[in-house]
């Protein structure tokens, strides 16, 4: 009788926990998928937000780029008991409108995105206000915003990232987009079983990501892009650019542009070119140097005599080409100190025409460094009538970036080598903290020995007595070389007598470079009537004040003594 | 008729008997489970509370680093420089370098 009780209570207990495993694997593996799909569509919602990506720093470990937390606040508008109350309540700490929080919760959505970008300061608060209006279908996520803290500071460099897809969009965010990781992330927002707040699940892939520490010296930067913002005031040129590079290891140091973008509003401008990298334009009687070095290594010229420079003009294949002023007799120094055309095209037209075009190959002009990216590679066309010959001697009708004019300018300075541009010093694993410098990279020799003496002595000459002697320093031994380009005006069809490109590239101090510069502006104005546009007259007096400000902030003593000359070891100053 | 419903139960509780070492032990057992589950999420609430301020604190350490960066901006440094310190742009004529040997 007993035994018989019992297992009737314990067949009945069986059989109540067999119904349920039953209706648990009709819930669970018959009919699962649509389960899944109706609690997929009553309860979870799908966002996207922001992920950080790794921060940029300068040379120093100062920051130029980094994702700082944010929050959005989302909101399951058919739960939400009193909407005036939530809008006016959140309105005063988020600081959004009332009309605009109102207007999203009454919009009869499943649910709303009420704000995003949020100062994470402000979560506690929001939390707190959940708590007491027991709304617990108010949400906050925590998301990032990428903050340039310099501002318009090295912003065509650095670039930005989309605030909507918080990927890379230009500069150097958009080169390096992968290492820095970043983009979107899935999240679900679901509400659970008590009703209570959202549970998140992420979808978020854990790729491996760096920080990046730049060759770019913030104040270096800053100070060219001063230099640069009086330049631009005084002459009022369409574009304008000061590019830094260190010529021994072709560190990027400063990039300044004009026109410039801070990239914490990048919306708000049109362009958001950097013209050091996207732009190629012609090059002026800056080709001229290389065409002496490829007369040099050819053994065309003799250094000690002196040429006839046809007092203004020559013709070739019946084209006048004219000259600056009005040169008689000049040594191949001299051609380049005083930026003689005709001396330049008397000298190309003596070289072997597919040597001369190569050797401006082999200096890099013509193909990209791809360092930048949307890098131009610039024209330069083998043209080898004699005519197209003279006018690649003096820069025209080829064009190149001015960040090919510094690595080869660098290439003068560094005693023949062409090295890559670059702009990482190194890569930081964000989890592992490992490090990865990228070596400096030698493309190959590109000057001899013997060339690179003769220009380096004729482009100190440049500087010191020549077309750059408005950029002479009283302290620091600069060489370099002025260029003017005649821009072609469609108006006329011809090359414009009013409008230049006009350059100086050089390095400093010239005994012992460590800055390569390049100084550049696009249609410069005259400051008075009478004056004459070119690079010496426009370009090179900012030089001066360049290499001063440069070399005090690297503490350098000057070079040179206070008459002019060098100053080798010796101290200049009395003590 | 009293007497018979004791009997029966003094029976039943003497089967019950045979079987109460297993009761207890499914007891003792149960017991422990429960203290071992709320000892498990004590310590799993101490990780998301210790994960969360792990979290504040680097967002906070964040936007920290942020704003040392911007305060130490070249441009802010040199208005200070200018317009509090009345500080003047170098000039290399009166910079004196000291040889140090």
């Amino acid at each position: 009788m007993v035994r018989s009780k019992v297992y009737i209570l314990a067949g009945l207990i069986v059989a109540g926990f067999l119904l349920v495993v039953l209706r648990l694997a009709y819930f669970q593996i018959i009919n699962r998928d649509e389960f899944l799909a109706y609690i997929e569509k009553q309860y979870k919602a799908r966002e996207k937000v922001i992920l950080p990506r790794g921060t940029i720093y300068d040379r120093n470990g100062r920051i130029l780029s980094i994702s700082v937390p944010t929050i959005d606040i989302f909101a399951v508008t058919r739960y939400i008991k009193d909407r005036h109350t939530l809008a006016r309540e959140l309105s005063r700490i988020i600081n959004v409108p009332y009309p605009v929080l109102i207007r999203k919760l009454s919009s009869g959505k499943n649910y709303v995105v009420l704000a995003t970008g949020i100062d994470k300061s402000l979560k506690e608060r929001l939390l707190n206000l959940r708590r007491q209006l027991e709304e617990w279908n108010l949400g906050v996520i925590e998301s990032s915003r990428r903050y340039y803290p310099l501002n318009q500071i090295g912003g065509t460099t650095i670039g930005f990232v989309s605030k909507v897809t918080g990927k890379g969009m230009e500069g150097l965010e958009l080169k390096y987009d992968k290492k820095l990781g970043g983009g979107t992330g899935d999240i679900y927002l679901m509400k659970d079983a008590l009703g209570n707040p959202f549970t998140i699940e992420k979808n978020i892939s854990s790729e491996e990501t760096f920080d990046i520490k730049l060759t770019i010296d913030s104040n270096i930067q800053y100070i060219a892009e001063t230099i640069l913002a009086e330049f631009v005031r005084e002459r009022r040129p369409k574009e304008a650019l000061i590019l830094i590079v260190d010529p021994n290891d072709g560190r990027i140091i400063a990039n300044a542009t004009y026109p410039n973008y801070n990239p914490n509003r990048y919306w708000k401008y049109r362009s958001h070119r950097n013209i050091t990298f996207h732009s190629a334009y012609e090059p002026g009687s800056l080709a001229k140097p290389f065409i002496l070095a490829e007369a040099v290594d050819e053994g065309r010229i003799d250094l000690n005599k002196e040429y006839y420079c046809g007092e203004g003009k020559i013709i070739v294949d019946g084209i006048r080409i004219r000259d600056h002023k009005r040169f008689k007799y000049l040594t191949p120094e001299d051609i380049i100190v005083f930026s003689s055309n005709v001396g330049a095209i008397e000298i190309a037209l003596k070289l072997d025409p597919e040597k001369m075009y190569r050797k401006l190959h082999t200096l890099g002009f013509g193909s990209s460094t791809k360092t930048f990216p949307g890098e131009a590679s610039g024209i330069l066309r083998d043209d080898k009538r004699p005519v197209e010959i003279a006018y690649a001697a003096i820069g025209q009708n080829w064009t190149a970036t001015a960040i090919q004019i510094a690595m080869a300018y660098s290439a003068i300075a560094n005693g023949g080598y062409l090295l890559k541009p670059r702009f990482v010093e190194e890569f930081i694993n964000r989890e592992t903290g490992e490090i990865i410098k990228p070596e400096k990279e030698v493309i190959g020799r590109v000057l001899s020995e013997k060339s690179v003496r003769v220009l380096q002595e004729a482009m100190k000459m440049v500087v010191e007595r020549g077309t750059a002697r408005k950029g002479k320093s009283e302290y620091f031994t600069i060489a370099g070389k002025t260029g003017t380009a005649q821009k072609y005006d469609p108006a006329i069809k011809a090359l414009s007598t009013e409008k230049y490109y006009t350059w100086f590239a050089g390095y400093f101090p010239a005994k012992k470079p460590k800055f390569t510069v390049v100084i550049f502006a696009n249609e410069p104005q005259k400051i008075k009537k009478w004056e004459r546009i070119g690079g010496g007259s426009v370009s090179a007096p900012v030089l001066k004040k360049l290499a001063n400000r440069i070399m005090f902030y690297y503490k350098e003593k000057p070079d040179k003594n206070r008459n002019g000359g060098q100053n080798g070891n010796q101290n200049p100053q009395r003590n | 008729m009293v007497r018979e419903t004791v009997y029966e139960l003094k029976r039943d509780l003497s089967q019950i008997r045979k079987y109460i070492k297993y009761g207890l032990f499914f007891l003792v057992m149960g017991g422990t489970l429960v203290l071992y589950n709320q000892y498990y999420f004590k310590v799993e609430r101490e990780i998301m509370n210790l994960s969360q301020l792990k979290g504040q604190l680097s967002a906070r350490n964040l936007m920290l680093k942020k704003e040392v960066s911007r305060l130490s901006s070249p441009e802010r440094i040199e208005k200070i420089a200018r317009k509090r310190l009345k500080m003047k742009p170098v000039d290399y004529s009166k910079v004196r370098f000291i040889e140090t040997k």
